[in-house]
């Protein structure tokens, strides 16, 4: 079986799953399902359980998914168990939606506070503010003013004070 | 034959070329850059560039608008919901350019459109009003003595403002210098003009409107009220007519006060006047809305008068029918945004990559999307409106649970979960909605995790894995014969680049 950590809507959800034969066997906290799964046209398949034949629609964005299922939609990420995943931690700042950076109001190398303004972006007349977590040392920015970004992508990272610009993270 | 320019965008410009369409008057749409390819561009007659991006330089533009028509060769322009709908300078400009707008005379517009002088309109037609200030002496020191006297919580409110904007709520004195800077600076930069008003805050009630429709000749008819209590910072997110909280008597007191304070006013074409509703049956004139609204689909659905028809006919100067339509059955209206319901209903732009609108019997979709358009961040998060009637309200409820459940829109986020769950909702089956419904019910909403979803999530990582490995012949479980079985997940992948 394998192993898959599935980030459904931003939670963890750990399941196991199998090709056996034509089906395909899943685990989700104790409970076995054995489904069949097969293509049907662009962005679309049909998930068999049981004697239920159940439509299901697929989107793909970067690392992101979207499915359609049974009147439900859910936004996944997988974490891939065979690359170990950089710790998004505090120190890697996203863009919290995509939209337009209107303001950078550090340089690459300026010590932060804690709380302390880095970036703005705006999207659909709304301000979102990106803030050093923590205090420390902005060692990248990948945005500049007036350029477009998209939702989740890295604007800014920040490293502890004494660190070099452009290290590696343990 | 006439031309109509439509100086809009989104599902309301989509909506206004039907109408058209079905009048037999030409329409012109106009877009800016992110609309290239919008529904509304590709449906309308023609189509004519406003260029740039920006709402300032694009659909806010005055001149850019006025150039569009005559581009178009107009001769009426219809200005949608937002934008410039509500600008009396823009009415005036359009019917001094020699157009015919089609809505309010721009004085009627100026009239009620401020709301402290509508107030003070509503106050000599008789009709109650919140307990506020609107007294024309912008000094601090003026709003804190009416501060005072009113009593805490209240509303501050841009005086030219609408849909939400330059308001703060205030709890206590301490607050209120602070509010008042902050609002005066949005209502400035929204509306061109920093004027406030103060209104004691009611707290919980209900937020009823009433749809007016008012002819050349002097006809003016009530269409009965809308109930659009569930709101999150003051926008609104479900609709539904008729409001659960309004008696036939009480109907026919608010659409007296609507149609005597709209004849006062001077007023043609449709316009909304909007109350407050206490727990005790008692009303408060709020505001009017010099424009169509977001939410008329539900009136239609209960009247069965074509609204956005009346415009264009009442423009061209046709006689309404001298009595209102009987009202029948029961309509809800659910506002899909691309907004993200688990984070503060931050704006969610991007692609639309798959889209299934639902359909079935007493449902419409009303939208300003399609598969393959790009969300703009620019504008409105607006993508569509579905409308569910019945002959009762618990009937409306069932339909529109189910079409939420067929919708299928992928690519961007969007709070079309978040509307299945209000409309499950026990205290909204019950019709108990108040303006507090949301904060009470839903804070800290989070989206289900439906095993099945988590199963075909599951199933489909498994299938994704045998995809890139598959060697030319090799004998793999294949569904189905004759086609290719990956052509599906080429499909999937076909949008990954642009995230």
């Amino acid at each position: 079986m394998r192993d898959l950590t599935l980030l459904v809507h931003g939670s963890p959800v750990r399941v196991e799953a199998a090709r056996d034969g034509s089906e395909i066997v899943v685990r989700v906290e104790g409970r076995e399902h054995r489904v069949r799964i097969e293509p049907a046209g662009p962005s679309a398949f049909v998930l068999w359980t049981g004697a239920r034949a159940l439509l299901l629609h697929v989107a793909e964005r970067g690392d992101r998914r979207f499915l359609h299922a049974d009147g439900h939609t859910l936004e996944c990420e997988v974490a891939d168990p065979g690359r170990t995943r950089m710790p998004q931690g505090a120190g890697d700042l996203r863009a919290p939606m995509p939209g337009v950076v209107t303001r950078v109001t550090v340089r690459e190398g300026e010590e932060v506070r804690p709380g302390q303004v880095l970036v703005v972006v705006e999207a659909m007349k709304m301000e979102h503010v990106v803030r050093a977590p923590r205090a420390g040392v902005v060692r990248s920015l990948h945005v500049r003013e007036g350029e477009q970004v998209d939702g989740g992508a890295l604007v800014a990272e920040i490293g502890p004070v004494g660190a070099a610009a452009g290290g590696t993270t343990p | 034959m006439r031309t109509v320019l439509v100086a809009n965008r989104g599902e309301i410009a989509v909506r206004v070329i039907r109408a058209c369409r079905e009048l037999g008057v030409r329409s012109v749409a106009v877009y800016a850059e992110p609309d290239r390819d919008a529904p509304h561009v590709l449906l309308a007659d023609g189509a004519v560039p406003l260029g740039g991006a920006d709402p300032e330089s694009t659909y806010l533009s005055i001149p850019r608008i006025l150039e569009a028509a005559r581009r178009a060769g107009a001769d009426m322009v219809h200005p949608g919901y937002g934008f410039l709908a509500e600008s009396a300078e823009f009415a005036a400009a359009v019917r001094d350019a020699g157009y015919t707008f089609v809505g309010p005379p721009p004085e009627a517009m100026a009239r009620l459109g401020h709301k402290g002088n509508a107030r003070r309109l509503a106050q000599r037609c008789g009709i109650p009003v919140v307990p506020g200030y609107d007294g024309g002496e912008e000094t601090r020191e003026a709003f804190l003595e009416a501060a005072r006297r009113l009593g805490y919580p209240l509303l501050v409110k841009a005086a030219a403002g609408g849909g939400g904007r330059g308001m703060r709520l205030v709890a206590e004195e301490r607050d209120l210098p602070e509010a008042l800077e902050g609002a005066r600076r949005e209502a400035r930069s929204a509306f061109g003009e920093g004027a406030l008003i103060l209104e004691r805050h009611l707290g919980a009630c209900r937020h009823v409107e009433v749809q007016v429709l008012a002819d050349t000749r002097g006809t003016v008819v009530s269409l009965g009220e809308r109930e659009c209590s569930v709101q999150r910072r003051h926008q609104k997110v479900v609709e539904e007519a008729p409001s659960p909280g309004v008696s036939p008597d009480l109907r026919e007191r608010l659409g007296e006060a609507a149609t005597a304070l709209l004849r006062e006013a001077g007023y043609v074409n449709a316009g909304t006047v909007e109350f407050l509703l206490d727990g005790d049956g008692r009303f408060y004139f709020l505001e009017v809305n010099t424009r169509l609204q977001v939410e008329h689909p539900v009136t239609e659905a209960t009247t069965g008068v074509d609204l956005v028809g009346w415009q264009l006919r009442i423009a061209m100067g046709e006689p309404l029918p001298p009595d209102p339509p009987a009202i029948r059955g029961h309509a809800i209206e659910c506002r899909v945004y691309a907004e993200d319901p688990a984070r503060e209903f931050q704006p969610s732009p991007g692609p639309i990559d798959v889209l299934v609108e639902p359909s079935g019997p007493g449902i419409r979709v009303d939208s300003g999307i399609r598969a393959g358009f790009r969300v703009p961040a620019a504008y409105d998060p607006l993508l569509a409106k579905v409308i569910a009637w019945d002959l009762t309200r618990e009937g409306a409820i069932r339909r529109m649970a189910r079409a939420l459940r067929d919708y299928v829109l992928l690519g961007c986020r969007t709070n079309l979960e978040f509307l299945q769950a209000v409309i499950g909702h026990e205290a909204f089956r019950r019709g108990e909605t108040t303006t507090r419904f949301l904060a009470e019910h839903f804070a800290g909403w989070r989206p289900p995790l439906p095993e099945v979803g988590v199963v075909a999530l599951a199933a489909l990582e498994v299938l994704r894995g045998e995809a890139p490995a598959r060697p030319a012949g090799r004998d793999r479980p294949s569904p189905r014969g004759g086609t290719d079985p990956w052509e599906a997940f080429r499909g999937w992948r076909m949008g990954a680049g642009r995230a």
